[in-house]
């Protein structure tokens, strides 16, 4: 974990081409923005490219990084949530997911192995978009509402009412589930 | 009236199966490393640094004459075309002259 402070020299040390400032900052962030992927896409492939391309993205542009918009933190999360819903309306084709086990409508092989975790995931994946992230940043990856709305570039007051309703859609749906299957 | 699934032991079960969610990070950092790709070159400033005294300073008046440059170039033409053009009032003749013929005009002496 890294004070704003030492986030902001090193992400300058990256902007200068230093190898070392980002892989102290990669380390941190690829276990963080690959949950997160794979949360927000229902795929662990898909969640593995997209923290890649965010720290990608880090390295050649950490130079337009404004410390006063925010921190580090939200400004990675932004740019992952970006290319995320990029490749959404692109249809995955540039990933070549032909060649993933994970694709579209096949279970990851380790989720099917943990049925609760699956059972949330396709809870989640029901869900829009915009409740899907709120939930996924504020309760995972702990930023606060404030940071929240930051990265999805919405007002306080739409964070909490998107987290509201998607804590209640996912209650309900998973209630539902379970009350089906004894 | 609460929603079954908005009592308290709904919410505790909401937490419990959020919390079994968990994802195990597979992405290697040193294979991450190893695929970056060239970084941009740097600032204009420090590819010129060694330069005499501050290269930020000299990067950046050798970088000003190109939009000085299409600044004047208005007011350049401006200032051609007014000492080639006939004024109208017969106190230049000879130009006005030398633009008619240039234009493929029979010429005329105003």
């Amino acid at each position: 974990m890294f004070t704003e402070a030492e986030e902001g020299q090193r992400v300058c040390q990256v902007a200068q081409g230093d190898r070392q400032a980002f892989a102290e900052l990669a380390a941190y962030y690829l276990p963080k923005l690959e949950q997160y992927g794979t949360r927000l896409s229902g795929r662990p492939a898909l969640g593995e490219d997209l923290a890649q391309e965010t720290l990608f993205q880090l390295w050649l542009e950490a130079g337009r990084f404004d410390p006063a918009r925010g921190r580090l933190s939200t400004w990675l999360y932004r740019i992952a949530r970006n290319r995320f819903l990029d490749q959404q309306r692109q249809g995955w084709r540039w990933l070549g997911l032909e060649s993933l086990a994970g694709r579209d409508g096949v279970p990851d092989p380790e989720l099917e192995q943990l049925s609760d975790a699956r059972e949330v995931q396709q809870a989640l994946q029901r869900l829009p978009e915009r409740q899907r992230s709120a939930l996924l940043l504020s309760y995972y990856e702990g930023l606060s509402q404030k940071e929240v709305a930051q990265v999805l570039g919405l007002g306080l007051r739409a964070v909490e009412s998107l987290i509201v309703r998607a804590r209640r859609a996912l209650g309900k749906t998973l209630e539902e589930q379970h009350a089906r299957t004894p | 009236m609460q929603e079954p699934h908005e009592t308290p032991e709904a919410q505790e079960r909401l937490e419990a199966w959020l919390d079994r969610y968990t994802v195990t990070p597979r992405a290697d950092l040193e294979h991450l490393l190893s695929k970056l790709p060239p970084q941009k070159a740097p600032e204009r400033a420090s590819a010129r640094g060694g330069r005499i005294g501050s290269g930020a300073i000299w990067g950046g008046l050798l970088d000003l004459w190109r939009p000085a440059a299409l600044a004047a170039l208005p007011v350049l033409l401006g200032f051609v075309l007014s000492s080639a053009l006939p004024t109208g009032n017969g106190d230049r003749w000879e130009a006005s002259e030398q633009w008619v013929f240039a234009a493929g005009g029979e010429g005329y002496y105003p």
